[in-house]
């Protein structure tokens, strides 16, 4: 996620071209993170100290965190810190950034200060984002106070990295008292609490979900692609009702349902809109807890 | 040989992934129903060895099915499979008969090792 928020801000900014940010995704698929590059970013090591690990890795076929043991460059303490690192996507990204020539480290550190102010990110929470843990950057972006709808949020994300796409971001949080979309397939529970989910997306866009999850292709939102993300969403509020249940609460989950052209309203403050990019797919997440929504 | 599976979910998607999983681990499928209701009927007519049943469902849900399914053959093998992992349900379905409870999105490892010991 850390890789699609700050190279969508760095196209928007035009730090980017969007050649570059599609070369980005296309690298991110099959990048495997030099220890060199993380050690110099973590200030374990100089470029030059890691250029020479890596020429005479070349030479001697042995690994880079023995050689740099050995020429005193790195401790064996650090070598386990980089390895621990190579998965990070800050990592990985900052990577494809240099070997491609999109930005250099210091540009990138530069707009990487600048993507922070821009979002009111303190460091702690910029660290979070760059770690790539779903659970801790959910609450940073989805600013809702009810621990729920964060958690809930944060369990649907997780799941559709799991199932759907590994690329997917947040790109928007809304409160509404009404909603209109073409296609919604959605799940209410009812019991010690009322809760709503669904998925809404114009055009095809819902798509993406059905056919990921369903391992098939459909021609357009019809009824087989609408089971296939009602059972998504099944899948996913099952999952909320098993938690809830170590806590105690007790919901009954109903069949999914889903509809076309249709118009949300509550009487009350209203429900949440999370809008996530999926591949490029706009999805918005609609979540309401004890809030009875009208569907026309 | 090989054992026969009935497939009960109301789910198409549910199914196929099922039946596609079921297959590739050797098993024969009787046949797929998706309500509660259909899975009762199919089951006198089918005899399958084995049923894959889903809980929430329209019509008739899986634990009302499965008792009906016991009640007709007190050693037909029933696993629940389903999104609705809470205990209360879990119990429900031990209680009426059921050898296990997979938890969806289900995973191939647990369904592979759950069949296999309901067939030891």
């Amino acid at each position: 996620m850390y890789c699609k928020l700050y190279s969508s801000f760095l196209l928007d900014k035009g730090h980017i071209s969007a050649e570059q940010y599609r070369l980005i995704f296309k690298e991110l698929c099959s990048v495997r993170v030099k220890m060199g590059l993380i050690a110099v970013e973590m200030s374990f090591m100089t470029k030059e100290q890691a250029d020479e690990v890596n020429r005479l890795q070349a030479v001697k076929d042995k690994r880079f965190g023995d050689i740099a043991v050995e020429k005193g460059y790195l401790t064996e303490e650090q070598v386990g810190q980089l390895l621990k690192l190579q998965g990070n996507p800050y990592m990985q990204f900052t990577q494809i950034l240099v070997e491609n020539d999109i930005l250099s480290p210091e540009m990138n550190t530069e707009y990487l200060k600048e993507y922070q102010e821009e979002n009111g990110f303190t460091d702690d929470e910029l660290e979070i984002i760059k770690s790539g843990n779903v659970d801790l950057i959910v609450p940073i972006l989805v600013k809702i106070e009810a621990p729920w709808y964060t958690y809930h949020t944060g369990l649907v994300i997780r799941n559709l990295i799991r199932f759907v796409s590994t690329d997917v971001s947040i790109t928007g949080v809304e409160r509404v008292k009404q909603y209109t979309s073409r296609h919604f397939a959605y799940q209410y529970m009812e019991g010690d609490r009322l809760v709503y989910m669904g998925f809404a997306g114009e055009g095809n866009s819902l798509l993406v979900i059905a056919e990921n999850f369903g391992k098939e292709e459909f021609n357009g939102i019809n009824d087989d692609a609408y089971d296939s993300i009602c059972e998504f969403i099944n899948c996913i509020n099952g999952l909320l009702a098993s938690q809830l249940d170590k806590e105690s609460i007790d919901i009954d989950i109903q069949p999914p349902l889903f509809a076309d052209n249709v118009d949300i309203s509550v009487d009350d403050e209203g429900f949440y809109v999370v809008t996530v990019d999926i591949s490029g797919n706009a999805v918005d997440i609609v979540l309401a807890i004890d809030t009875a929504l009208s569907l026309r | 040989m090989v054992k026969k599976v009935l497939i009960v979910d109301d789910s198409r998607t549910s199914r196929k992934l099922l039946r596609g999983l079921l297959e590739g681990l050797g098993y024969e499928i009787a046949g797929e129903a998706e309500n509660g209701e259909k899975g009762v009927l199919m089951y006198k007519e089918l005899k399958p060895d084995l049923v894959t049943m889903d809980i929430t469902m329209p019509v008739m849900d899986g634990i009302t099915a499965l008792e009906k399914i016991i009640a007709e053959d007190k050693s037909a093998k029933v696993i629940m499979i389903s999104a609705a992992g809470q205990k209360s349900k879990l119990l429900a379905a031990v209680k009426a008969g059921a050898l296990d409870f997979i938890n969806k999105p289900f995973e191939e490892d647990l369904i592979a090792q759950s069949l296999k010991k309901a067939f030891k």
